[in-house]
Order: C-alpha cells, then structure tokens, then sequence
C-alpha cells in the first residue's frame, strides 16, 4: 500500500551558486501551508555541488533537503529534470509541489505532473482545503480578469503541483536553524537517453529587451534636448551592456520608442541600476522607477527632485558629464558591451 | 512528415466576462468565439515548415464542442490540410489532464512526425496541455521555443527558446517531438478569401470518446472549476503621513507621493572626481569589473 501524501515541496532553484528569491518565498509559503494541511517542508535540490545551499533553504523554513548531485544536472535539460523529479516524487509522495513560475519551471512542472498524476496548475492566488479535506484553489484566469476557484477530486487527484509568480508572496525572514536532515539521492539517470540538449547559451541583447526585464537601465528625459544628442547616452549604455529606457517626454519627442517608457503611463521598471539622465524626476515618472536597486541621477538643476531618490547624483550637463563617464568606464573595462557568450554553464 | 497542431477555441479576449448567478460561472450568452491567439503561432509555424519541406500534412486538432468546428474552419482556410474535432458529453467541463490524455490518444491514431502546441491557452493560462501531449506519448517537449529547423533526415530538430531576460538557448532534440511556440515567433498569415470561401465546404470529422479508444471511467477531471467570481481590486499602497510631522512636511509628503529618500551623494558633475567616484561606485556594486 502506497504511504500516504504529506510532505510540502518546494522546488529550490538557483543561479550561479545563489538561490533564487522566489524559492526562498515559496518556503515561506509552504510553511503556512504546512500548518493548515499538516506536512513538513521540504526543498528538493538539484544541481553540481550545491550542498551549501541547504543551509540557506533550512533557514526559510525547509525541515528536510532532498538533494540530487550529478555534474551533468547542472544544465538545465527537460528529460532529465522531469525524470529525477518524477522519481522523488515517486518515491517520497509530496502533497504539494512548488515552484516558482520560472523558464525552467514552466517547462518541467507541468510534465512532472502529467507523468505523476498530479493536479497543476500555473500560479495561484491561495490553497485551502475544503469538504473532506479535499484541496481547493484560487487562481488568476481569463487574463487576471477573473478568479476561478478549483476543487480537487479528492479521490483521483492525490497531490498538487502549482507554480506561483516571482514576488507574489514576499518574502519571509531568516531564521537561525539548525542542519536540515539532508537526504541524499542518486539520480539514477541512464544519460544516453536523454532525447533533447542545450548546446549553445544566447545571451540577451539589451537593446532588444523587454525594459521590464533588463538588469541596468539607462534613460533619458527632457533635459537631453535632441534625438542627435541621445549618442553619450547611447555609448553609456553601450559600456554597461544596458537597455535604453525614456521618460515620457523624451518618448513623445520620439527619442525613444513607446516601448521603453518608463513611467505611470508607461512601465514600472525595478532594475539593479537605473541611470537617470537630464531627467528631473517628476512623479509620473519616479512611480515607474523608485523601486530601482541603485539610482544615479545626472541633471544639469541641483535643485531636481530626482536628486532626493538617488544613490548618487552628479549636478552637470548630461552632454559633459556622460562622454567623460563612458571614457572613465571603458578605461577600466576591458570591452564594450558583452559579446554573445558562447557557453552554456549557467542554463 | 505529420505534422499535428493542437488548438483551442476560447472566447474573445476583448468580450465583456459577466457571471452568471445561477452556476457561478461565465454567462454563456453572447460570446465569440476565436482561435487562442497564441495557437496562430503554432499553426503558422507548422504551415511553414511544411512549406519549406515541399511536402507533408498539416493535421489541426481541438477538443472542444461542436461550435468549436468553426475554430478550425478558420484554420483549414489559413492552409492547414485536415483538421479533427474531438467532443463527447463525457469530455463536458474536462481539465488540462483529461484534455491532454485525449488528444495524445488522438494524435497516437492519427500518426505524428511532430507535434505543435500554442504556449498557453488566454482563458484558462495553465500552459500545460503541451507537456502532457508529451508525456502520453512519451516523447521530448520543448516549451517557448521561437525557431525550428529540421535536420535533412527529420530524425532531429535545432530549434531556439526563449529563456528569460531575452536570453535564448539552442536545443538540439530527436524528433518526434512536441513543440510548444512562443509568443510572436513568427507572423500569422491572414487567410485569403478564397480559401475562406472554400473551407467552410471542407468535411471535418467529429471524433467520441469511443473513437480514440478510451472508456468514459478513463477521464476523470482532476480539477474541476467550481466557480469564477471578480478579483478583489490589488490593494493599493497608499502613503500614510505620519501625524506628529508639521502641516508643511505632511503637504510635502503627498506632493511626492511618499517616495522614500534615499542618501543621496550630490557631486559637482564640473570635476574630475565626479566621474571617477562613479565608477567606484559601479565597481563595488558589481556592476562592472576592474580589468586585471
């Protein structure tokens, strides 16, 4: 007789050696959901050495590591993901999976929970239980235009997998805690049948990004003046490898284009830097762009409001102060822009 | 080559969504119906392949209710070759599993040298309908994918996919396969007006339950969707002042619209240091790297 479903899941993704914040969200999550379905919460960890990480997934609230290790896990690859999930999954029946509704999630969530028979579904507002125990969700449909509530079959549909959107939740705070009990599993992959494989790595070009999604923003306002007097502003964001972003002036003037403004009529952007540049810093725009990481502002007006919200200011004429700043950036750089990277070691 | 396009009929992403009191659930009345907009995607990429090969059949194919014969229409007259609808009272209100387990079953009858899939459908977002086509039929999936080349031999594919951070990645994968295409991937056409004169005149067969070799027991929703009801508005944030500070603070605090200050570091952009203080900066953020 099959053991039955408890444990609550949450998929441990990271990055070059960091895990990413939406994992961390989930655990928190998963501890409440512990509490109301009863469960422990799990992290499943996959991955080239990544060991260290347990102690950081045990300090958001993860009792229990499962924790697969081959070299070969560290690309990302479907087949192979599906199949080392869907034997944990197996093996140590979870009531709940969850992931947060990254590329690599989204690609093997849904099949783990085809092949496993689990109920899915992607992104969900709240899980609750209702008649019998039973499971029940709400979730965004229709656009977001309406929330549908979901019952699941209490006799087929045994666990649940379900992603949730990075920065729904909010994260909780560490805590101190001790060693996780760290269960240590062999992936048991035939590797030769591994149907699909990632073989180059494409990085993004900034200027063709989506704002919304750039790590560095560079963008430009009234105070630049002239589409000919964008080129200092252009070259800086040539040197920091970011995307180029405008007010709504400087959108109007067709400077830039409709897509890259920043602002309450256009996109809230949170990047690791945004560089203001002859921008004053009225509120239709700052409410698209305070929640930046780091702010540095360059306006000709000491007095810009612009210069109350930045990490660091400089009161000069952007045409001046820019060409001096890529000259001083390039001399410690080695090259312009990153050139497409040629590797796939962190897929 | 077979190729086989799943698609889905849904309701107009611009019509008005009313609930109906009764069920709890979408006001049937008064809605249009159109192909998921991220299916054209699908289907036109597999028109092209079929065009740049100079042969083979594309084959669309839906689970959904007798209306949903027009969705495919419209698909015939954009150049697919057949098109099959599969519907059964017993399917009535069927989830992504039950959905997914047809249509394999289906696309395993119909033959298959590929199989292309939208993203996600726009009404129910699950995105999933894809992955369990795959795993019914137990071969690779790749999702997001925006370009595909065959090898000469159509035993494998090249194909790119998105990733995140426009960042893509080159897969190579056996084939069959089951293709999930991105957003915006290619350019749907617009059917030509004879071809939307003539398909309407096309037979398209309607698939039961019995046809594709599964009993009524075998499809059992996992999830079922009680019912739907208007999102409470997001909570907005709203900047409260503190009460101990003056009138004039508070005014200032509204005119801002409570942004929080940050130290901010003023360097006269006229000196040399200014620049070089930058730099500094973006050193020890990370952000760029000192040469060595």
């Amino acid at each position: 007789m099959a053991q039955e479903e408890k444990g609550i899941w949450v998929f441990a993704e990271h990055r070059k050696g960091e895990l990413l914040d939406v994992s961390l969200e989930l655990l928190g999550e998963g501890q409440g959901l512990a509490q109301k379905l009863g469960g422990e919460v799990a992290a499943i960890l996959l991955g080239h050495d990544v060991e260290a990480l347990a102690k950081t997934v045990a300090c958001y609230g993860a009792r229990k590591v499962y924790l697969v290790e081959d070299e070969r896990l560290e690309e990302y690859e479907c087949d192979a993901y599906v199949r080392v999930i869907a034997g944990l999954v197996e093996r140590y029946r979870p009531r709940v999976l969850l992931a947060g509704s990254t590329w690599k999630a989204c690609d093997f969530l849904p099949y783990v929970a085809a092949r496993m028979g689990m109920a899915f579904a992607a992104n969900y507002n709240r899980i609750t239980t209702g008649e019998k125990g039973a499971l029940q969700l709400t979730r965004p449909i229709y656009g977001g235009r309406l929330d549908g509530v979901y019952s699941l079959a209490p006799d087929r549909a045994r666990s649940l997998a379900v992603m949730a959107r990075p920065g729904a939740i909010g994260m909780g705070k560490p805590e101190e805690a001790g060693e996780p009990k760290l269960i240590r599993v062999d992936p048991l992959l035939n590797w030769q049948s591994i149907r699909t494989r990632a073989v180059e790595f494409i990085k993004g070009d900034p200027k063709k990004m989506d704002i919304s999604q750039a790590e560095i923003i560079v963008a430009a306002g009234r105070g630049i003046d002239s589409a000919e007097k964008l080129a200092p502003v252009e070259a800086l964001a040539d040197v920091l490898g970011a995307s180029i972003a405008g007010t709504r002036p400087a959108v109007d003037a067709g400077w830039v284009s409709f897509e890259r403004q920043v602002g309450q009529t256009g996109k809230s952007v949170s990047p690791k830097l945004y560089i203001a540049c002859g921008i004053s810093g009225a509120i239709q725009h700052t409410a698209g762009m305070k929640d930046s990481e780091r702010i540095i502002a360059i306006n000709k007006d000491p007095e810009a409001p612009i210069f109350k919200i930045c990490d660091i200011g400089i009161v000069g004429d952007v045409q001046e102060v820019v060409p001096k700043l890529v000259a001083d950036l390039r001399r410690v750089r080695r090259s312009g822009s990153p050139d497409v990277e040629k590797t796939i070691s962190h897929l | 080559m077979e190729i086989i396009v799943c698609i889905k009929q849904v309701i107009e992403p611009e019509s008005k969504l009313n609930i109906d009191p009764g069920t709890g659930l979408i006001e049937q009345r008064g809605l249009s119906y159109v192909l998921n907009p991220n299916d054209e995607f699908a289907l036109e990429e597999a028109l092209r392949i079929r065009d740049k090969l100079g042969q083979g059949r594309v084959t669309v194919l839906t689970l959904g209710p007798p209306r949903a014969k027009d969705t495919l229409v419209r698909c015939l007259a954009m150049g697919a070759d057949e098109a099959v609808l599969i519907w059964d009272e017993a399917l009535e209100g069927s989830d992504v599993h039950v959905t997914s387990l047809v249509l394999a079953r289906a696309i395993g009858l119909l033959g298959y040298g590929l199989v292309l899939c939208g993203c996600e459908a726009w009404d129910d977002g699950q995105g999933c309908v894809g992955a369990g086509v795959a795993e019914g039929l137990d071969i690779p999936l790749i999702t997001r994918v925006s370009r595909v080349e065959l090898s000469p031999d159509r035993a494998r594919a090249t194909v790119l996919r998105h990733l995140e951070r426009g960042d893509q990645a080159k897969v190579e994968c056996l084939l069959p396969a089951v293709f999930a295409i991105a957003m915006r991937a290619n350019r749907p056409r617009y059917p030509k007006l004879r071809h939307r004169l003539l398909a309407p005149k096309r037979e398209i067969p309607t698939w039961d339950l019995k046809t594709t070799g599964l009993g009524e027991e075998e499809v059992g929703c996992l999830m079922r969707l009680e019912e739907v009801s208007y999102p409470r508005p997001r909570a907005k944030k709203v900047a409260t002042p503190d009460s101990s500070l003056s009138p004039m603070e508070r005014l200032s605090f509204f005119l801002t619209g409570g942004v929080t200050e940050r130290a901010a570091n003023l360097l006269d952009g006229s000196t040399p240091e200014a620049v070089s203080k930058v730099t500094e900066f973006l050193i020890e953020e990370g952000i760029i790297q000192r040469e060595v």
